[in-house]
């Protein structure tokens, strides 16, 4: 109903018929309502009335007759007044209201109605009107005084008019049709007259809305017809214009559009060939992006090889007997040698950081071994130009992190040797701090604190960019690439960190670099010092407060002592277990030992210690003074916080303390497969002193073997090996015998992807690459044999082991080279494999870039089948080997 | 209600200061002065009247206007005062003031308050003032003046009126009283009277019917046991039927349908009261102190009823000189 109103309504002559017939229909209601309703009530008064008057005038003429009791009297006025076709009947009832006139009752009206009085129970075509009969009264007397006293009107009877309604009822009925039909009548006629009117004047706006809707479709074209001369033309008129207009200005635009759209297609086009010239641009730029770091790589390898002999070949010439301006040559030599190997190196790591080569590892280590190694490093440098190097690592600074620490220690090196390398006199303090987040998040601060030339503030921005020094004069003054600090922001950024400087010039730098670490388990629990006092003579105010953060992990007390004259006005309380003495750099001999002498008599019987500066100078002290001052011994500065473990008794040096946490570790019986030997060494000093159980087979076979007659708790297998390799070793283990459940490790130096999957589908439960990460393979070993080796994570091998290792990897690296030369001479195809794959498995045993880059360079050369490649690469692996041989030290 | 005695007199009789001796001289020439006054000191010494009024009622006004304005005229050495029954004295009533009532409210009024007072009692009937008078002081001064008129002058107006002498009436039960006057006066004037008792359970209209059917008027006597506001309707309902005229006894009764009426005007009154008074002024004796009929008498005829019943009437002086004429000519009462 209501969607069929809204659709009667919404067209404009409804509405107007609606709008014309709500009102008319409404006051025509009201009006008939209200005539109806009037004359309804004025035949029901009239009725009433006459009823009324009726009974009232037979009351004041029928007093006599009911007061006299003659009814005979009654019976003329009761049917005089019944004549009247409106009355049904006419009663008298005497004072008691019993009637008086046998008269007969009309049918709804009943004798009990009579004598009570109630006529509720008639219907509307009935009713009744009575009146009382009180005795008429005239005025007898002219004085009051003399009148009736309490009297009362005496009732004499009722006349009671018994009147039809029902003529009134219908003449009621009659009105009311009467007044319908007009009313209908007239509404009718509203309507018809309306919708004539209506259809007048909505005609041209229909046709007006017609032409809206096809303006609306588009057909600009179609135009209104003006009929008439009033508004609605003016309207018509106004659509039309409008009309033409908008045809007008789309013609006007469509042309506007065509021409613009012309112009963008040819602007278009354009932009895709100049994209298509920037993308093949861009493709150059990166090709010779690439190739600028493969000839910068390449480039690099070819200077080093040279430079390794010319090195070499100096030293031999140093050795033997020059002279004295000859021996000043062959070091100046020997320095520009190292100067060109280091911007070598430089130039490497720069490229292949700007060729996103390089990934941060994540890797548990050991803080203080990554900082104190480069500081030491450079200590006799700093010390020979008379500057004073201080490490100070705050007592609350966590040794056991995880990170890259190979890439903090190159950040280190670069940013104290830069420091010592600007800074002509004073100091190179290097801090480090920490700030502990949330769980095991640490923020590491370093900060590398110089007093040299400083940095011009205009020349901060571009300090770190690659190849820029400060100034120009810089690089003449003190040499060097100006990658340093460029590749130390490369790496800060690839940690996350962040790198700040601070810089007065002639005054000093401060760099300061934030590290997101993490602490690595919960190794740095607080043990107490020792030492319950110590005595700290230093003349060096930042040194002094250095060796008190340091020195604060193991002493309870320390007495800090500036000049001799301190130390005699305050004494020393409580009496120190031991002394250090940390002389100036610069001191000579003499009076170092005349400070020594002075610090003796303090307490005879403590132990002194002496960081000394690490040049010549305190190579040779007096020997007296060892046999004089003992106890007494001789550090070098700054010291390394195993020197002081060692000196203060309180620790092993951590490497003893890696052994002894080490030993017995591991409760395992665990089988090795590998067939390259020197990784079997590897394995077997690997798992030395675990206290596992340890077999070594060499091949797949052997290992099926061991496999039928032992029970292992973790099986190691090389992918491949010779007879059966170690996937088909894996099926066959996997498929019966007691070690079908045993976890498998499987190692490989090289493995394509559909390999991995053939592994894991055969049976494998991880997979290790070649060669190994100690820390990797331990964190492998734990995850499948849950034996909680985090104490046995900081394995080192030791020194004479280190070379003992360093020595078969060079002879099995010769063995392995000469055998894939044999190879490629005789055009074995799987030999070379086989050799290269063994060569790939230990030639980053020991990090050395150069050999690992020419061995993965044969194996793509091989794996790719390009001849000319191939031998390429393997006169350059045949180089790498031959300087390896001849390298006089191991490389670090 | 109640008239407050106040002042002198009350005060001079119980004052507790007087020594004995004197309040014995005192009693003495009290005793003596009033001796003297009652018995030789003329009435016209006594200057002191009072008008006590029944109510503001017109007709009473009327009187005591009449009265006041005849004195303050004729005797402007009399104190008179105007008091209302109602309302308590304005000035002290000595024991020898007249007191002059004008109603039957002012009459019971003074005869409870002042019973020993001298007192004209003026506008009122026989059976109220015999009703009021029980039990009051019987020694008194006392003289009334009713507004009663004699029946005989009714008969006479009837007989004037219709030229008749056969006519009826009723009796109720105050007017019962009045019978024999009524017998004696149809009696001298050679009137077939027939007459009947009406009870105050009986019906009326069925007494009154027969009453007129033998008679040439109807003369109503005024009892409200019998003639009433309700049976004077009848009886003049009855007269209209029969053609038989109802003679009345008030102006009201004539006009609400009564051919004429014989009765007491306020003037009337007032006359015979003025008449009283000079005689008491004048000579004051014993004699005057009786109850006294009314002796003037005014005439009220509706035209329209004689009209209807076929009468040719005079007008209402010349009917009353012709009453007159008769009663002078026949017994007066």
């Amino acid at each position: 109903m209501k969607k069929l109103m809204q659709r009667f309504s919404s067209r404009i002559n409804n509405k107007l018929i609606l709008l014309s017939v709500i009102p008319v229909a409404v006051v025509t209601a009201i009006i008939t309502w209200h005539t109806i309703d009037t004359r309804r009530t004025e035949i029901r008064q009239y009725q009433l009335a006459s009823a009324d008057q009726l009974a009232k005038n037979l009351a004041n003429i029928s007093d006599f007759a009911l007061y006299s009791g003659r009814e005979e009297l009654l019976e003329p006025l009761a049917n005089s007044a019944s004549k009247h076709s409106s009355i049904a009947g006419i009663f008298f009832l005497d004072a008691a209201r019993n009637p008086l006139l046998p008269s007969q009752l009309p049918n709804n009206l009943s004798l009990a109605m009579l004598k009570t009085g109630d006529y509720s129970h008639l219907d509307d075509s009935f009713f009744v009107v009575e009146y009382p009969v009180y005795m008429a009264e005239v005025t007898i007397n002219d004085y009051e005084d003399f009148s009736e006293k309490n009297h009362n009107n005496a009732l004499l009877g009722w006349v009671v008019v018994a009147a039809d309604n029902r003529d009134a009822l219908a003449k009621s009925r009659e009105i009311l049709i009467t007044h319908l039909l007009i009313s209908f009548s007239v509404l009718l006629g509203a309507i018809l007259l309306t919708y004539m009117l209506s259809n007048k004047v909505v005609s041209p706006i229909r046709a007006m809305t017609a032409v809206v809707r096809e303006l609306e479709r588009g057909n600009l074209e179609a135009r209104i017809l003006p009929t008439t001369g009033d508004e609605l033309a003016i309207l018509a008129n106004g659509i039309n214009h409008l009309a033409k207009t908008v045809a007008d200005g789309r013609g006007s635009l469509e042309n506007k559009v065509t021409l613009a759209t012309q112009k963008l297609t040819a602007t278009l086009e354009d932009l895709k060939r100049k994209n298509h010239e920037l993308e093949t641009a861009r493709k150059e730029a990166e090709a010779a992006s690439i190739a600028k770091g493969d000839f910068l790589a390449q480039m690099s390898h070819e200077l080093r090889t040279p430079i390794t002999a010319i090195q070499g070949f100096v030293k031999l010439l140093g050795a033997s007997d020059l002279k004295a301006s000859e021996v000043r040559y062959c070091h100046i030599i020997q320095q520009a040698s190292a100067q060109l190997l280091q911007l070598i190196d430089d130039i490497l790591d720069i490229t292949r950081l700007q060729s996103n080569a390089i990934t941060i590892d994540k890797t548990p280590f050991n803080l203080a071994d990554c900082i104190e190694a480069p500081v030491s490093l450079m200590a006799p440098t700093a010390h020979g130009k008379g500057l004073e190097l201080i490490l100070d690592i705050a007592p609350n600074v966590p040794y056991h992190l995880v990170g890259d620490s190979l890439r903090i220690r190159q950040i280190v090196y670069n940013l104290v040797s830069n420091a010592i390398k600007f800074t002509p006199s004073g100091h190179v303090i290097l801090k480090v701090r920490a700030r502990r987040g949330e769980a095991n998040n640490l923020n590491l601060f370093i900060q590398v604190i110089d007093t040299g030339i400083g940095i011009p503030d205009q020349q901060h921005s571009k300090l770190f960019a690659s190849f820029s020094q400060a100034d120009t004069s810089i690089s003449r003054r003190f040499g060097g690439s100006g990658l340093g600090l460029s590749i130390v922001k490369r790496l800060v950024e690839l940690m996350d960190g962040h790198i700040g400087l601070e810089s007065t010039a002639g005054k000093g730098t401060l760099f300061t670099l934030a590290l997101p670490l993490s602490i690595y388990g919960n190794m740095d629990t607080e043990s107490p010092p020792m030492h319950k006092c110590a005595l700290l003579f230093d003349t060096h105010p930042q040194s002094r407060q250095a060796l008190e953060n340091r020195l604060g992990r193991y002493v309870e007390v320390i007495n800090s002592c500036e000049n001799f004259a301190d130390l005699e006005i305050n004494g020393i309380h409580p009496p120190p277990d031991i002394i250090i003495y940390c002389p100036q750099v610069g001191l000579d001999a003499e009076q170092m030992s005349d400070a020594v002498a002075r610090l003796r008599p303090l307490s005879k019987n403590c132990h002194i210690a002496v960081f000394t500066p690490t040049t010549d100078a305190y190579k040779s002290l007096p020997g007296y003074l060892l046999d004089t001052f003992q106890p007494i011994s001789f550090v070098d500065k700054p010291p390394m916080s195993t020197e002081l473990a060692k000196l203060f008794n309180r620790h092993k040096p951590v490497a003893e303390e890696m052994e002894q946490t080490d030993k017995n570790w591991l409760d395992a019986r665990i089988l090795a497969a590998e067939d390259n030997e020197f990784t079997r060494i590897l394995l077997t000093t690997f798992f030395e002193g675990s206290g596992c159980d340890l077999r070594l087979v060499s091949n797949g076979k052997e290992a099926l073997d061991a496999c039928k007659t032992e029970k292992f708790d973790l099986i190691l297998l090389d992918v491949h090996m010779p007879e059966i390799n170690g996937i088909m070793a894996l099926k066959a283990i996997r498929a019966a015998g007691a070690n079908c459940d045993t976890p498998v490790v499987m190692l490989t130096a090289d493995i394509l992807q559909q390999e991995e999957k053939t592994l894991f589908e055969a049976g494998a439960s991880d997979l290790v690459f070649k060669p190994f990460d100690e820390e990797k393979l331990l964190a492998t070993i734990d995850k499948h044999l849950k034996t909680g080796l985090s104490s046995a994570m900081n394995r080192s091998t030791r020194p004479e082991d280190d070379n003992k290792h360093k020595q078969l990897f060079v002879q099995e690296i010769v063995r392995l080279a000469e055998l894939a030369r044999s190879a490629l001479a005789s055009r074995d195809g799987d030999s070379l494999k086989d050799t290269i794959h063994q060569l790939l498995g230990i030639a980053g045993v020991y990090r050395m870039t150069y050999l690992e880059r020419a061995v993965q360079a044969l194996h793509q050369a091989v794996k790719a089948g390009n001849g000319n490649k191939t031998v390429a690469a393997m006169e350059t692996l045949l180089l790498e080997v031959d300087a390896l041989v001849k390298e006089p030290k191991a490389p670090s | 209600m109640s008239i407050q005695r106040s002042g002198n007199r009350r005060n001079g009789l119980s004052n507790p200061t007087r020594t004995e001796a004197i309040g014995s001289i005192q009693r003495g020439l009290s005793f003596a002065l009033l001796f003297v006054a009652l018995v030789f000191s003329p009435h016209s010494s006594a200057e002191t009247v009072h008008l006590v009024v029944s109510d503001p009622s017109h007709y009473y006004r009327e009187v005591a206007e009449a009265i006041a304005h005849h004195l303050r005229n004729q005797h402007p050495h009399v104190n008179l005062t105007r008091l209302a029954a109602d309302n308590p004295p304005a000035l002290d009533i000595g024991r020898e003031d007249l007191l002059v009532s004008i109603g039957t409210r002012a009459a019971e009024a003074v005869i409870a308050d002042y019973g020993d007072n001298p007192h004209l009692s003026l506008f009122i009937t026989r059976s109220a003032w015999n009703r009021i008078r029980d039990g009051a002081n019987s020694t008194a001064s006392r003289a009334v003046i009713f507004i009663d008129q004699p029946l005989n002058r009714s008969l006479a107006l009837a007989e004037i009126f219709t030229g008749k002498q056969r006519f009826s009436a009723v009796l109720g039960p105050v007017s019962a009283a009045r019978k024999a006057e009524l017998l004696s006066a149809a009696d001298a004037a050679g009137i077939a009277l027939r007459y009947d008792l009406i009870a105050t359970t009986s019906n009326p209209l069925k007494v009154l019917s027969p009453l007129f059917d033998d008679s040439d008027a109807f003369i109503a006597i005024p009892d409200q046991g019998a003639i009433n506001r309700n049976t004077a309707r009848w009886a003049l309902h009855l007269g209209f039927k029969k053609k038989i005229p109802v003679i009345g006894f008030s102006r009201a009764y004539t006009e609400a349908g009564a051919a004429a009426s014989i009765y007491t005007a306020p003037g009337d009154i007032a006359r015979q009261g003025i008449d009283w008074l000079e005689t008491y002024l004048a000579n004051s004796n014993a004699a005057i102190w009786q109850p006294y009929s009314p002796r003037y008498f005014s005439v009220a005829v509706n035209t329209s009823v004689a009209s209807v019943l076929g009468l040719f009437v005079d007008d209402e002086a010349e009917i009353r000189e012709r009453v007159q004429q008769r009663l002078e000519g026949g017994t007066l009462p």
